[in-house]
C-alpha cells in the first residue's frame, strides 16, 4: 500500500511500430499529437491519480459530481456482474440479483458509514461526514466496476461447473474487488490528508490513517457480506 | 468495398498504433465497423478452411469451429479486466483506446487468416494422407497470434517503456492462457 508517484511532466517521444515498407513518416503528424486529450472520464475519476479525486472531494460541487458518477458506476458494475453471473437462473433470477446486489451495496455503505465515522473520532482523525460519503462511494464504485469487468469470468465458470468453479469464482471476484477497493480507499484518504495538510504526514498520523482505511474496509465488508447473506441475490427467488 | 475502405485498412495494418489513436477519437461506429470486418474475415476464412480441408472427397461437411469460439471467449474474458486493470495501474490507454486496439487487432487477425486460406486449398490438392488433426485448426491460432501481437505492439507504443512492456506481456499471456484452456475444452482434450 504505497501512494502512486505523481506523473512526470516531460512527454516521451513515442516510437511508432510501422511497416518498414510504409511511406516515410515525415509528412504524418507525430504520434504524440494523436494521444487523447486529458478529459475527465468515469474511469479516470475512479482509477486515476488519487490526488485528483482528493481535490474533487474537497470542492463542494465537484464532490456532488463524484457522488453522481460513483452511484452510476455502482449500479452499472453490480448489475452487470449480477446479470452475467446468474444467467443460469433465468431472466427473473438475473433481474432480481441485479436489483438486490445494487441495493445491498448502497445499504451496506449506509450501515457502515456511521461506525467508520466513529472510528475516525476514536483515533482522533475526524473526516467530515460529507467527505466520507464521497470517499466511500468512489471506493465502492471502483470496486463495482472491477466486479463488472470480472463478470465474464464468473459467467463462464458457472457454465463450466456450477457446483465448484462458479461459486469459487463468485467469491474470488468479490475478494479481488473488495481488496482493490480497500487499497483505493487508503490512497484517496492519504491524498485527501496530504491535500488538506499541504505537507507530508508524520508517522503517527499515517498509522492512524491506515487504521481508518482498514476499519472502513472491515466495516464495509461486514455489512456487505451480511447483506449478501440476508438477501441471497445469487440463489434465485 | 470502396477503395478508401481498403486504404484505411491497409493504413491500420501498416501503422496499428496511429490507427488505434485515431479510431479512439473518431465516432465509435468506425471502431465497431473495423472490429466487425476483422471478425467477419476471421470467422469466414476459418470456416471455409475447415470445409475445404475436412472434405477431401469433395463432400461438404459442417464445420465444427472448435477453435474459433475460444478466440472471442478469451477476448471477452480478458478484455474487460484489462481495461479496468490498466486504468487502475495508471496506464495512459483509455477505454476507447483499448476498444480501438482490439478492433485493429481483429482486423489484422482476419487478414492473416484470410491470407493463409489459399494454403489450405493447396493442402487439399496435394495431401495424400489423413493427418492426425485437421490443418484448418491452425487458422484460429494464427488469428489469436495476430490479435495478441497487435494489441501488445500498440500498448508498447502508447505507454511508457517499462509499464507498456509489462502490460503487453501480461495481456498476451492472459489471452493465450484463456484461449488454451477454452480450446482444450472445445477440442475435448480436457
Amino acid at each position: 500500500m504505497s501512494s502512486t508517484p505523481l506523473p512526470t511532466a516531460a512527454p516521451r517521444l513515442l516510437i511508432e511500430p510501422a511497416s518498414p515498407f510504409a511511406e516515410a513518416e515525415l509528412e504524418l503528424p507525430r504520434l504524440e499529437s494523436l494521444l487523447p486529450p486529458e478529459r475527465p472520464s468515469l474511469l479516470g475519476d475512479l482509477y486515476g491519480a488519487p490526488g485528483t479525486l482528493a481535490g474533487r472531494l474537497l470542492d463542494r460541487e465537484a464532490r456532488a459530481e463524484v457522488v453522481r458518477i460513483s452511484i452510476l458506476a455502482i449500479v452499472i458494475g453490480t448489475a452487470l456482474f449480477a446479470v452475467l453471473a446468474t444467467s443460469h437462473l433465468g431472466a427473473w433470477g438475473s433481474a432480481r440479483a441485479a436489483l438486490l446486489l445494487a441495493a445491498n451495496t448502497f445499504l451496506g455503505l449506509m450501515g457502515a458509514l456511521g461506525p467508520i465515522y466513529a472510528t475516525g473520532l476514536l483515533v482522533a482523525a475526524r473526516l467530515p461526514l460529507s467527505r466520507w460519503v464521497g470517499v466511500l462511494l468512489s471506493g465502492a464504485a471502483s470496486s463495482a466496476l472491477l466486479l463488472g469487468a470480472l463478470a465474464p469470468i464468473a459467467h463462464l465458470a458457472f457454465r463450466i461447473d456450477p457446483l465448484w468453479a462458479g461459486p469459487l469464482s463468485l467469491a474470488g471476484a468479490f475478494l479481488v474487488a473488495g481488496l482493490s477497493g480497500g487499497v483505493r480507499l487508503y490512497r484517496v484518504l492519504h491524498a485527501l490528508a496530504a491535500a488538506v495538510r499541504g505537507e507530508a504526514l508524520r508517522d503517527g498520523e499515517l498509522f492512524r490513517l491506515k487504521i481508518q482505511a482498514r476499519m472502513a474496509l472491515v466495516f464495509t465488508a461486514l455489512t456487505g457480506a451480511l447483506g449478501l447473506w440476508a438477501f441471497d441475490p445469487f440463489l434465485g427467488g | 468495398m470502396s477503395t478508401s475502405t481498403l486504404t484505411s485498412w491497409l493504413a491500420a495494418i501498416d501503422r496499428p498504433a496511429r490507427q488505434t489513436l485515431a479510431l479512439a477519437q473518431a465516432p465509435f461506429r468506425s471502431t465497431v465497423g473495423l472490429a466487425l470486418a476483422g471478425s467477419g474475415l476471421l470467422v469466414a476464412s476459418s470456416l471455409i478452411a475447415e470445409v475445404l480441408v475436412s472434405a477431401p472427397g469433395g463432400a461438404l461437411q459442417v464445420p465444427k469451429a472448435q477453435l474459433l469460439l475460444p478466440i472471442f471467449e478469451s477476448l471477452a474474458l480478458v478484455g474487460p479486466s484489462a481495461v479496468i486493470g490498466a486504468a487502475q495501474v495508471g496506464l495512459r490507454s483509455t477505454t476507447r483506446t483499448w476498444l480501438a486496439a482490439f478492433a485493429v487487432g481483429l482486423l489484422i487477425a482476419g487478414v492473416v487468416t484470410t491470407a493463409t486460406l489459399p494454403l489450405m486449398g493447396y493442402l487439399v490438392l496435394v495431401s495424400r494422407a489423413q493427418p492426425y488433426f485437421t490443418p484448418a485448426l491452425l487458422l484460429p491460432v494464427l488469428g489469436l497470434a495476430g490479435l495478441a501481437s497487435t494489441v501488445g505492439r500498440v500498448l508498447e507504443a502508447i505507454e511508457d517503456p517499462p509499464a507498456g512492456r509489462r502490460a503487453s506481456v501480461v495481456f498476451q499471456l492472459a489471452l493465450a492462457l484463456v484461449f488454451g484452456l477454452r480450446a482444450a475444452v472445445h477440442l475435448g482434450i480436457y
